[in-house]
């Protein structure tokens, strides 16, 4: 700066010289000063430009500095952004049961991976591995370590020993990664209702593939309809009426009539959802909703209500049941003959074929079949699980297969239908469509049958327990009735098969004002001596269905009954006109 | 006059220097804490999530069923028997006999006014 400084003055004295006019030596002194001042105005101005400059510098570096210390800058992520105290984040939610129960979760595990490019001494990587993990072989993991991807599986599930273990070994190219594992802590109990998941997390049966979106997207857990100790006790009722008749399967279905919420759903054999893949298929095999069955005698509840429903015929209608109904080649045979002309009660109580089908002759099969196509018996149900078994009903509906379905042959449906069927038959008349989900507002309902015909039918339905084959169904206390349903098994070449039955028995309790729908349902059971050697659906699911019953409804907080007393006696009496007489259903 | 102008400026701005940076530097240290006790609120979620399932692994209905079997076998599950309505109970008498139920039974003394009203009021709640 001094020597611009100098440099400018010494300009000014080298001009000094240039110019050609001549001055005095007054002027002269004077035009010197003048230059000089201003030499030293124009270095003055530079160097205030140049300070600001400066200046103006360390303030953004100032400003700066303070802004990266004191101020937080947006673009830089904050330590706090990494973890936050919100819940734990998983990739499925959770499913519980109706009282809060987990059924199922999801728990983080630690899997062993490989990257093989980086294994130095495979062999000797394999010895070591299979000396601290004993599930896999030396053999296996070198196989494996050999393999020309980047990217391995050897385990997926360490324990956090053998975790410690694998990482004590030291071993250069082994990685833990951090996954999560659907776990099922109610081990077999809801099998068929939860189904399972692959090892990556997607669901491949039941709710968890129904509702794998929405298990998917929910922080909420599922919560379902079904409950567990309900579930149990059903399970552990099949399981004994399994063991005592040699049955190769059993369904137990109880539904809650007013909503069409499932408490219970049970098909035996059962899997471990947690080691699905050990499973055979007969144990995956859903007989509640998947089996479609004929389902025999227990049509007859759907018969008579539709007879009465539409008028065809009253309670007193008298109909010919004195010998075998003959069509074409068929003949309709009862199983218990009474031989005489029999009332629809009567026709109801003692399970005729002939009556039931002579009812349905006169009904017709229009209204039949539009009556079960309002039950949702020729579509596969609506229920929350992907395993739905497909109706099988008569291509062209015939005359007689009108009169063999009236009693249950001809039209096979899955047990959740008829269980659901039956429930619109007793609750008053209202439809709805079954559910394994929860809901907190009311379910709506479709009107099928009026409330006198509900009402009808749940009188026969006690009665049946009292005067016919249902007695074996009977609680105390709990004013239970029901139906009776065996069916023989339609064999390989199409014929049905005398020794093999489906036997079940469908319940409703309690009778005045019913609650639940209990359902019992054996596959292929051998009677026993205790039986007298009968297999049928009164001697061998009748027991099981009123062990449930005398079990659940002291655990839900149903007060029993008396059966005696005048309101009961009034609510559940039925005439039956052919003995002149009137028989109190209680 | 300027000079004390100066100092008081210049004070001034070392306060509030100061003062910044030692905001500044508490927040961080917070900050950190924060982070810390988040993690560990991950970690104790995480555990509570798996005692969940522990508890609905080992209060499973047939591994409780056989537990009371083998360690209460007094108790046994409620049946349609043991209901009754409050109605069906007997009052006490004032007489010098001591009540008895219909099967003979003694009662036992009961129903104070206290309990009297008690059980009144339960009765209207139900």
């Amino acid at each position: 700066m001094m020597r611009r400084l100098l440099q400018s003055m010494e300009n000014a004295r080298s001009r000094r010289q240039e110019p050609v006019e001549f001055r005095t030596p007054a002027e002269h002194a004077l035009h010197e000063e003048g230059l000089f001042k201003q030499a030293i105005e124009t270095g003055r101005t530079r160097v205030l430009i140049t300070g600001a400059v400066m200046a103006l510098a360390f303030a953004v570096v100032g400003i700066r500095l303070i802004d990266v210390t004191a101020f937080n800058n947006p673009s830089e992520p904050r330590v706090t952004h990494a973890v936050s105290a919100s819940t734990v984040k998983k990739e499925r939610a959770d499913i519980v049961d109706r009282n809060g129960t987990l059924v199922a979760t999801a728990l983080k595990t630690v899997g062993l991976s490989a990257d093989p490019k980086k294994i130095m001494d495979i062999q000797e990587a394999a010895s070591k591995l299979a000396a601290v993990l004993p599930d896999l072989s030396a053999a296996d993991i070198a196989r494996k370590l050999s393999s020309d991807s980047r990217f391995v599986w050897l385990h997926r599930k360490l324990t956090p020993y053998q975790q410690w273990e694998v990482n004590r070994l030291g071993i250069p190219g082994l990685d833990f990664r951090t996954q999560e594992t659907r776990v099922y802590p109610q081990g077999n109990l809801m099998s068929h209702v939860l189904g399972f998941t692959s090892i990556d997390n997607n669901g491949l049966a039941g709710i968890e593939k129904k509702l794998d979106q929405t298990l998917r997207s929910s922080t909420q857990p599922l919560k379902l309809s079904v409950d567990v100790r309900l579930q149990h006790i059903m399970r552990q009722e099949l399981q004994a009426a399994v063991t005592e008749f040699d049955a190769i399967g059993a369904t137990g279905i109880i539904m809650d009539v007013n909503n069409g919420e499932i408490l219970s759903m049970v098909s035996l054999p059962d899997f471990d959802p947690n080691d699905a893949g050990k499973a055979t298929d007969d144990s995956r095999f859903n007989r509640a909703t998947l089996g479609v069955y004929e389902l025999g005698s227990t049509f007859k509840i759907f018969n008579t209500a539709v007879a009465l429903d539409t008028g065809t015929a009253k309670l007193s209608s008298q109909f010919d049941a004195t010998k075998p109904l003959r069509v074409g080649r068929f003949a309709i045979r009862d199983y218990h003959a009474k031989n005489r002309w029999l009332s629809v009660s009567e026709i109801f109580i003692y399970s005729s074929n002939i009556g039931s089908a002579r009812i349905a002759n006169e009904l017709g099969t229009a209204s039949q079949r539009e009556f079960l196509a309002k039950l949702g018996f020729l579509t596969p149900s609506s229920i929350e699980l992907p395993e739905v078994g497909q109706p099988l009903y008569p291509k062209v509906w015939r005359p007689v297969n009108t009169m063999t379905i009236s009693y249950g042959h001809g039209l096979a449906v899955s047990p959740i239908q008829l269980v659901s069927g039956v429930s619109a038959m007793v609750n008053g008349g209202t439809f709805y469509q079954p559910t394994l989900v929860r809901s907190d507002t009311d379910r709506n309902g479709e009107r099928i049958i009026s409330e006198s015909t509900s009402n009808a039918i749940r009188k026969l339905m006690r009665l049946n327990n009292i005067e016919g084959s249902g007695k074996a169904s009977n609680a105390k206390g709990y004013l239970v009735g029901g139906k009776t349903g065996t069916a023989e098994k339609v064999g390989a070449r199409g014929t049905y098969r005398k020794k093999d039955l489906i036997s079940s028995y469908v319940a409703a309790f309690p009778m005045n004002a019913p609650r639940y729908v209990v359902y019992v349902n054996l596959d292929e059971p051998r009677g026993t001596k205790k039986t007298f050697g009968y297999a049928t659906g009164g001697w061998v699911a009748a027991p099981a269905v009123s062990q449930v019953i005398k079990q659940m409804a002291p655990m839900l907080g149903i007060p029993p009954q008396d059966p005696e007393s005048p309101e009961i006696r009034q609510a559940l009496a039925i005439k039956l006109p052919n003995q002149g007489k009137t028989l109190a259903s209680f | 006059m300027k000079i004390i102008a100066f100092a008081i400026w210049s004070l001034a701005a070392a306060t509030a220097g100061y003062a910044l940076f030692y905001v500044s530097y508490q927040v961080e240290a917070l900050e950190q804490e924060l982070a810390i006790l988040n993690r560990q609120i991950l970690k104790e979620q995480e555990s509570l999530h798996v005692l969940e399932a522990e508890w609905s692994y080992l209060t499973r209905p047939d591994r409780l069923q056989k537990l009371t079997h083998e360690l209460l076998p007094e108790l046994t599950p409620v049946t349609a028997e043991q209901f009754t309505s409050l109605d069906a109970l007997p009052y006490r008498t004032n007489t010098k006999e001591s009540p008895r139920t219909r099967d003979g039974m003694p009662i036992p003394p009961i129903a104070t006014p206290e309990q009297k009203s008690r059980r009144a009021s339960y009765k209207g709640g139900q």
